[in-house]
């Protein structure tokens, strides 16, 4: 019978003595800690006018968490919030954050919206991503679609399926439709916490075409090195086609609607601003406006009860607010998404609002100061 | 319960941890009974009772193997005993779907319906340990085991329950028989390094090959002769990195606990005849077939015919024991004759100093990968489809990832440096870190992929 040493040099694992792995632990803490800080995060497509992330990395927190600390750099202020501050049927020239830098005469806004971005998700975003915008002034547009069912604020009493489960809370405080295993909440702890885990998950979806390094490898066979990587993604076009929900043949629907007391979605939302207020962030919240020719009578009122419910939260908190009239209705893509008419009318009514440009004078001038501008 | 899985971190933890606390303690073997009763109780905490029924069938055969004068009729009692179970379980469909098939050519149409029963995880594995402890007792090579605390622990000990190696009584038992030394530093670094051994064979690469073995193989007709050659040498290398990666772990994770456990692998991929591979290859159990069925059926004593007879019976029944099908028959049926082929080259002169040790190695590693056909084919039309197309269907573009190719031949050219004079330079220390750095690192990547079962767990 094999001893253990004849056992090891015969099946030749490779042996380490206490010693040497500790050697060994500290050569892999030093590349988990310095490949993340010392990979480029970009080429040059931050630097693009009316820059957005391509829809292609909503789910890259990484290259998130670089873009806002670019847009801090860069911006005097940013847009934040789901694919409506994002500009799913526009063009990145014809967003919202690009007509209110056209108002301003100067690209003060950049563009941080992403795609499927719901509050709960918004909260965990700002919490662990989120740190590179802290002390700048933030549009956060809230989407109330996020509160139309029971599903969509996500208290469905099955499980459900939804956009950025890694942000959403993971021990305490879930969302009541989150189902998660233990191992879900294991790889969101880990991501969220160290960045190796975050850049990791960049390699996949900025080089990978979002797939696992295996599996990439079985599609691209003769390939050693993904090539590709966030330069060679562009979001100038539209996520979607450029039509009104007419066109798409979308008809009025009776959303319930929940209300704003016992939402988890607008208690998300809430946090979020609280976040944003403790870092040292500005704070002008931007509620809708919601395409309610899209809905029917009955489902109207709810909504139009919600909504009031809510800036009446707003106003208690002290946030500045600005809930835009409805658009007409051929400037609605969808429910919820404006054409680029809808933006343009939007950052009108948002530059002549007194509160809006309240806020504004509250950091233009200061920011002005602060880089020598 | 599966050793690459969260559940068996957060358990492997606290079962070491208390060790820890108990091993100088009365109580050390209680606690490792009890942790490896509910691992195999994860998966199934019915086949807990029968793990008990084996482990008592056998422990009580041994008493009256030593008591009784009727000491044969006790040890086929216990063969029975232990080998029902194995029999209902593998075998009865088997058996069925065989005589249903047969049935129609004798005049008879009635099918009979085959059992539906869940095959109980490690039944193989802790069925021939058992049975290998009672032949050892009629055959007076052990003293029976008096305790049956220690015993039902040698049973059931969890690194070793579910997949092997097939652990000898008189290798384990003797490592309890006093109480368990506390494990040291030495015996945890040892046992880190084989279990992060055994997780990348397992989880950076044969579930990596997995991934083109199985998308040719399940639908071998669609492929054309080169790509179903090259799943073929994928998957020589998935069952290879699989299994010995289990056994790493399963090494590991005892040695951590201070154990030692048997080889069960040795470099199999640089055999150079048949025999040689049965050496390297799965040894605890070659060598339990060795011991228990070739050398009492005569061995190679009583001249060619019966030494040729008792290698077919043995690697066919050894087909048999890894599954019960067909093609197993035939996977152990051709072992059987590359057997023969290579043991009468091996007698030629010719062979012995003209045919380059290389090309050996390269003539048994392709023998050996064209038996995996059969071993890893759906049926046995499905291995005649992939050999037909191999031999015939033409040279497609295999789209076979480089980077596995490269990673199987860096260790196929790791392990014949360890096997060479320049093996030193695979012991050099950094060489050693560095190599156990970037397994580290290259799980980290791979991490949070989808994870394959061990193959093994189905025998």
């Amino acid at each position: 019978m094999d001893t253990t040493e004849s056992a090891f040099e015969n099946s030749n694992p490779i042996r380490l003595a206490w010693r040497e792995w500790a050697l060994a632990a500290l050569l892999c803490l030093g590349a988990l800690s310095l490949l993340p800080a010392l990979w480029p995060a970009a080429g040059t497509h931050f630097s693009r006018p009316d820059y957005r992330l391509p829809g292609e990395l909503s789910s890259d927190y990484w290259v998130f968490a670089k873009w806002s600390e670019h847009a801090h750099a860069s911006y005097r202020a940013a847009v934040l919030g789901d694919s409506v501050a994002w500009g799913q049927y526009v063009r990145s020239d014809d967003t919202l954050a690009h007509h209110l830098n056209e108002l301003v005469a100067k690209n003060a806004f950049a563009n941080l919206g992403v795609d499927g971005l719901h509050p709960a998700a918004m909260a965990g975003l700002l919490a662990y991503y989120g740190r590179g915008i802290a002390n700048q002034p933030i549009v956060l547009h809230l989407n109330p679609l996020w509160m139309s069912s029971a599903e969509q604020d996500l208290q469905a009493s099955g499980e459900v399926r939804f956009n950025h489960p890694m942000l959403v809370p993971q021990l305490f405080h879930r969302p009541p439709s989150y189902r998660p295993t233990p191992a879900d909440v294991t790889s969101a702890v880990l991501e969220r916490d160290l960045p190796f885990f975050s850049w990791k998950e960049h390699l996949k979806i900025a080089y990978c075409e979002g797939l696992g390094l295996r599996e990439w490898s079985l599609e691209n066979p003769y390939t050693l090195v993904p090539a590709g990587g966030p330069d060679s993604l562009s979001a100038d076009e539209p996520g979607s086609e450029p039509r009104s929900w007419r066109e798409r043949g979308i008809i009025p629907q009776n959303l319930p609607w929940i209300d704003a007391e016992r939402s988890y979605q607008w208690a998300s939302f809430k946090e979020a601003v609280q976040r944003l207020r403790a870092r040292g962030n500005r704070v002008f919240v931007v509620l809708g406006p919601f395409n309610t020719h899209a809905l029917t009578r009955e489902s109207r009122v709810r909504y139009q009860a919600m909504v009031l419910a809510m800036e009446k939260q707003l106003g208690q908190e002290k946030v500045p607010y600005c809930a835009p009239r409805l658009l007409p209705t051929d400037m609605y893509a969808d429910a919820s998404h404006p054409l680029g008419a809808g933006y343009r009318q939007i950052a009108k009514e948002l530059f002549d609002s007194p509160s809006f440009r309240q806020w504004m004078e509250g950091w233009a001038g200061q920011a002005d100061r602060n880089r020598g501008r | 319960m599966l050793f690459h899985s969260w559940q068996f971190a957060v358990f492997g933890i606290v079962v070491y941890l208390v060790y820890l606390l108990l091993c100088r303690s009365r109580f050390a073997l209680h606690w490792l009974l009890a942790a490896s009763l509910f691992f195999y109780g994860w998966t199934g905490p019915r086949f807990v009772l029968l793990l008990l029924y084996a482990t008592a069938a056998n422990f009580a055969a041994g008493a009256m193997i030593e008591r009784s004068s009727r000491r044969k009729l006790w040890l086929t009692a216990a063969v029975i005993g232990t080998l029902a179970p194995l029999a209902f379980f593998k075998y009865a469909g088997f058996a069925v779907e065989s005589l249903n098939a047969a049935l129609p050519h004798l005049g008879l149409a009635a099918p009979i319906a085959a059992p539906s029963v869940l095959f109980p995880a490690g039944l193989s594995f802790f069925t021939f340990r058992l049975l290998g402890y009672t032949i050892d007792c009629y055959r007076g090579h052990i003293a029976r085991e008096r305790s049956f605390l220690r015993f039902a622990t040698f049973a059931a000990f969890f690194p070793t329950l579910l997949a092997g190696p097939i652990e000898r009584a008189s290798h384990f038992l003797r490592q309890v028989a006093a109480r368990p030394r506390r494990p040291t530093t030495s015996d945890l670094a040892d046992g880190l390094s084989l279990f992060v051994v055994g997780l990348f064979k397992k989880v950076a690469l044969a579930d990596y090959l997995s991934l083109y073995v199985g998308k040719v193989y399940s639908a071998p007709g669609s492929f054309d002769g080169l790509t179903l050659a090259a799943a073929t040498f994928a998957f020589a290398w998935q069952i290879y990195f699989d299994f010995s990666g289990y056994t790493d772990m399963a090494r590991g994770v005892a040695r951590a606990l201070g154990f030692d456990i048997m080889l069960n692998f040795r470099n199999p991929y640089l055999a150079t005849g048949l025999g040689d591979f049965w050496n390297r290859w799965h040894i605890s159990l070659s060598s339990w077939f060795k011991d228990y069925l070739y050398i009492p059926l005569g061995g190679n004593r009583k001249g060619t015919f019966n030494t040729y007879r008792n290698m077919l019976l043995t690697m066919v029944i050894s087909g048999l024991w890894h599954g019960a099908a067909w093609t197993f028959v035939i996977w152990g049926f051709l072992h059987a004759i590359g057997r023969f082929m290579t043991r009468e080259l091996e007698r030629t002169s010719f062979y012995q100093q003209r045919v380059p040790t290389f090309a050996k190695q390269m003539f048994v590693f392709a023998f050996v990968s064209f038996c995996w056909i059969f071993f890893r084919a759906s049926s046995f039309s499905d291995a005649l489809l992939i050999v037909k197309r191999i031999l015939s269907a033409g040279l497609g573009d295999p789209r076979f990832p480089v980077a596995m190719l490269t990673l199987c031949l860096m260790i196929w050219a790791y392990q014949f440096l360890v096997e060479s004079r320049l093996k030193r330079v695979a012991a050099w220390a950094p060489a050693r870190i560095a190599a156990v750095s970037y397994m580290v690192m290259h799980l980290l990547f791979v991490s949070g992929g989808s994870t394959q079962p061990f193959v093994y767990l189905q025998f």
